[in-house]
């Protein structure tokens, strides 16, 4: 457990932010909660089941984002699980940040 | 433009006060009147979010150990019915339909809003009632839910009544008895059309379920085919190291 993490965020999560770029109550509940992360990604999260390495953070309005802890990831052995090509890059005080989106959407399709 | 806030306040309240909520809103012309119907549900017989998920991987696992090869949208209904009563009865929390007595036995149209769930999200053929690529993916994916002890007594009942007709099941079911919300079971057949069966068991008097409660987000992610192939899209991104750096995120 470090003070402070340090994140990178893979192509897709960044391409995903963009387009929340017009959503600013989205877009800012999402940095915030990532500052958050940086300083306990313990804290309010959860391991994914079935997703070995990754965890989920929900935040507001009912969105949830996916990341993964290097710490983490190397002492429980989820190395091939995230199988991150840059992982000697990474110090273990970095968090992965791999995607950001709604949540509970299963249903949605059919109210179109 | 409709404004749906201005529905009607007793509706609200109702809901606030825990005595059910707004499960449908129909909109319609009356003598060039426009009206609104509303339809209350009643809480006890609504299923969570979680509940729905786990009857829709259950739903899967069904049509994949399916053998006889006369699987339709009925028989699919009476299997879930065998199976949630059946298990209910040994405190086994499985699927969590709301079922009442209908024409041709135990009914719930919920089975049909979640096969039809299930076709959008490219998980089932709805003509064939089979599972696609990504259905039989996701079900091996979850495979470590089918290791509890729980899914054997789930397969043993589909495999012994799956081998039955359509016209078999339906007799057999007619012929038990279902629990009632009030008084004694009765046999389905003695039921009035439209009651509704007490036939699943609550959280609380579960002395074991099917599905654990932290698998919940990750099925969320499974079977909404947008949140599945976006996290997908995220891993392959990492794995082919396309990153961003700390300064040029976002």
């Amino acid at each position: 457990m470090y003070d402070y993490y340090d994140y990178r965020a893979v192509a897709h999560f960044d391409k995903k932010m963009k387009t929340f770029k017009k959503n600013k109550f989205v877009f800012n509940n999402i940095l915030k909660a990532i500052e958050k992360l940086r300083t306990n990604p313990y804290y309010n999260s959860e391991q994914l089941s079935g997703k070995k390495g990754k965890r989920k953070h929900d935040l507001r309005p009912n969105y949830r984002l996916i990341f993964a802890i290097c710490e983490e990831c190397r002492n429980l052995n989820f190395i091939r699980n995230n199988g991150c090509s840059n992982c000697e890059e990474n110090d273990d005080n970095t968090l992965v940040l791999f995607d950001v989106g709604p949540r509970e959407n299963f249903y949605n399709k059919l109210n179109m | 433009m409709i404004n749906i806030e201005k529905i009607d306040e007793k509706y609200v309240i109702a809901a606030r006060e825990g005595k059910g909520y707004i499960s449908t809103i129909r909109l319609y012309l009356k003598s060039s009147d426009l009206r609104m119907e509303v339809t209350m549900a009643d809480p006890k017989r609504v299923r969570g979010y979680t509940e729905a998920l786990t009857d829709n991987i259950l739903l899967m696992h069904i049509i994949s150990k399916a053998r006889r090869g006369d699987l339709g949208t009925t028989k699919l209904a009476k299997l879930v019915y065998l199976i949630e009563c059946k298990l209910a009865k040994d405190k086994i929390k499985t699927f969590n339909y709301h079922f009442k007595r209908d024409n041709f036995g135990p009914f719930t149209k919920e089975i049909y809003e979640d096969l039809e769930a299930l076709e959008e999200n490219d998980l089932i053929v709805p003509e064939t009632l089979k599972l696609t690529e990504r259905g039989k993916d996701i079900l091996k994916q979850c495979s470590e839910l089918f290791e509890s002890d729980v899914a054997p007594k789930i397969d043993g009942i589909i495999e012994r009544y799956d081998k039955l007709s359509l016209d078999e099941i339906k007799k057999l079911i007619y012929n038990s008895k279902a629990p009632l919300e009030f008084g004694a079971p009765k046999k389905i057949k003695n039921i009035p059309l439209g009651t509704d069966l007490k036939i699943g068991i609550s959280e609380k008097d579960a002395k074991a379920k099917f599905m654990p409660d932290w698998w919940g987000e990750t099925l969320d992610i499974y079977l909404d085919d947008e949140s599945c192939a976006s996290l997908n899209e995220a891993m392959r991104d990492a794995r082919e190291g396309r990153f961003c750096t700390l300064n040029g995120a976002f």
